[in-house]
């Protein structure tokens, strides 16, 4: 799956503006504030209804603007359009016709988003890598997402279930809860560690090249659950001894729902040091582009599709070398969009097969020739609009 | 703001599953621009079912009597039960014609976050029932969590030697029972699975 065009009106800094895009690589050239991080941003919030720079809707609206819609035109014809208004909430069309599940736009195919908040991933705590982690999951695996949800319900029931025994109900009543805990944990817990298992090794391999001071890394899934295997039995008995704590808490703590996605680097000695706490900046960066990448290679041998990967403001921090592992990484991997600020940052015979977008008005495109921005009219190039 | 009787009656439709404030303000104008001889038969009709039907004294589903069709007919197994969530379940089901046993309406399925125990649900009379010399219960709760769990329960609270088995896959997952077609259901209920007591019932639904 490839976008071919995309279509924004109302969404952060762009009025109104159409673009085409390449199958292959596309470099979005803009200085600072001239919308490269909105526009990269458009195109993922189209295909997943979520924007890792903001959980609110209403932040994307262009200022003044009453909507803000995005449409892309995929490469096998089809279209998917996201709009949202504070009067009619979040409307979605595929193909023109309206869809209310975000199901719906999965099954277009997988996409990948690498924006500066996206290092959260790594520097930030276990729920933000679970969610990363079961939104991949549903991208590859059609039966993922409702084994979240069944875990998410039994939970919640269970965790209801003992306050009202520590309200004085009878205790047997936990009893059908546990067994539900146990079955859809497992069951979650089984996928997990199969697209776990999956990424690792991809991951390695790509988090050795892209680190700025090489080293060895590892991806694994750190689970209460690990020692319990995939034996009921174990979990049950787990679940028992704990269960008058539980009652007391009235919180089920033991599950695949405080699962944590440990992201390492493997010493000599062989401990491992989480990036989390020790990784540098740059680290950590190459350590979230290798995890991507990593999904994007499992996407394709688990659902036969790459997805587009959307990678904003990485060159920069790149030296050289790894600059130029990156670029060709993407140029042999389906479509790429990368932002910069210049394209100085790429060779010519590299910007020579890719597509250059420049948001930079009035100026000519460094390789001209490649440019084929369609219209942009409208869209601001600072920051100056009022709230 | 209007007068009490039309006040009156937006209240008591707002009352309803699933009716608003305001679709209880359009019905009520529906309503109110009928013509009597439309319209009445609908407040008719509501009195007589409350008048005449009320729930099974045995088995809680729906009865003219003190006793449903279903239990009032000497033909059918004494002691196999059928186990349904509401009393809708029992219609699919007595369409199958596969069975011919009694039934037993729970009233619900347990759902804590709902605030449904144990307690909520008709399962002492069940137990009463089943103690009454029951050789089989058929657990046909829906194929949903609550469904499940409800199930799970009523495994470990009835007598050892009492058989229980849960409808056999091919019906929809996460789907409502009432909804299911004759076919699908037939064949569940044909291919019928023993409830194994406790924690071995996880996996259960992987069965063939
Ligand atoms: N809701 C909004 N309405 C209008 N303008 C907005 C809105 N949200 C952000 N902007 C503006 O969009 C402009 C461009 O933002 P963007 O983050 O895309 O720039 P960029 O090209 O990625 O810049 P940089 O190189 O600094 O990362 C900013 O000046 C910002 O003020
Ligand atoms: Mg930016
Ligand atoms: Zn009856």
């Amino acid at each position: 799956m490839y976008i071919a065009e995309i279509r924004l009106s109302g969404f952060r800094s762009y009025a109104s503006a159409h673009f085409a895009l390449s199958p292959g690589l596309n470099v979005v050239v803009g200085a600072n504030a001239t919308g490269k991080t909105n526009l990269v941003e458009a195109a993922y919030w189209s295909l997943r209804a979520t924007s890792p720079r903001t959980s609110r809707d209403d932040k994307l609206m262009r200022w003044g603007a009453d909507a803000a819609r995005v449409e892309v035109m995929l490469g096998d014809g089809r279209t998917a359009a996201l709009a949202y208004s504070p009067r009619l909430g979040r409307r979605a069309t595929v193909d023109g016709v309206a869809v209310n599940s975000l199901e719906r736009l999965r099954r277009l195919g997988p996409v990948f988003l690498f924006v500066p908040e996206s290092l959260l991933l790594v520097k930030g705590g276990p729920a933000r890598r679970r969610a990363h982690l079961d939104a991949f999951g549903a991208d590859v695996d059609p039966a993922y997402q409702a084994s979240v949800a069944a875990l998410q319900t039994a939970v919640r029931q269970r965790n209801a279930q003992l306050a009202r025994v520590r309200a004085g109900g009878p205790e047997r009543a936990l009893d059908p809860w546990d067994a539900q805990l146990v079955s859809s944990g497992l069951e979650l817990e089984r996928r997990r560690r199969a697209l776990v298992e999956a990424l690792a090794e991809r991951f390695a391999g790509f988090a050795a090249a892209l680190s700025p001071a090489g080293g060895a890394f590892g991806l694994s899934l750190r689970s209460a659950l690990a020692d319990i295997g995939d034996d009921p039995d174990g979990y049950h008995e787990a679940l028992w001894a704990r269960r008058p704590r539980e009652i007391e808490s009235a919180v089920s703590a033991l599950g695949p729902h405080r699962d944590d996605l440990e992201i390492f680097e493997s010493l000599p000695t062989g401990e491992r040091r989480d990036l989390r706490l020790f990784g540098s900046q740059g680290e950590q960066r190459a350590a979230v582009l290798a995890l991507l990448l990593a999904e994007r290679e499992v996407a394709e041998q688990w659902t036969g599709q790459r997805g587009p990967l959307f990678l904003d403001d990485v060159m920069s921090e790149l030296d050289d070398a790894r600059r130029r592992l990156l670029v060709r990484l993407l140029a042999a991997s389906g479509q790429a969009v990368v932002t910069t600020t210049t394209s100085m940052y790429f060779r010519p015979e590299e910007l020579a097969g890719a597509r250059i977008i420049d948001l930079q008005d009035g100026l000519p495109a460094p390789a001209a020739e490649g440019s084929r921005r369609v219209a942009t009219e409208g869209r601001e190039s600072s920051g100056g609009g009022s709230p | 703001m209007y007068s009490p009787a039309v006040e009156r009656l937006i209240t008591e439709l707002s009352k309803l599953p699933g009716i608003g404030q305001r679709t209880a303000q359009r019905l009520t104008f529906h309503i109110l621009r009928q013509r009597a001889e439309d319209i009445l038969p609908l407040a008719e009709a509501i009195v007589e079912v409350k008048e005449r039907i009320g729930f099974c004294t045995r088995c809680f589903n729906l009865a003219e009597g003190k006793l449903c069709t279903v239990c009032a007919d000497p033909r059918r197994e004494q002691d196999v039960i059928c186990v349904v969530e509401q009393p809708a379940d029992i219609i699919p089901i007595e369409r199958t014609h596969e069975f011919r046993g009694l039934y037993h309406v729970l009233g619900g399925a347990l759902s804590p976050i709902d605030g449904v125990e144990p307690g909520d649900l008709h399962l002492t009379e069940l137990l009463t029932r089943v103690r009454q010399g029951v050789r089989e219960v058929i657990v046909a709760t829906n194929p949903t969590m609550t469904g499940e769990a409800t199930a799970l329960y009523i495994a470990d609270l009835l007598p050892a030697e009492v058989r229980v088995s849960r409808l056999a896959s091919g019906l929809p997952v996460g789907g409502d029972l009432e909804y299911a077609d004759e076919l699908t259901l037939g064949r569940a209920l044909t291919g019928r699975l023993t409830l194994h007591r406790s924690d071995a019932f996880c996996g259960e639904g992987e069965t063939p």
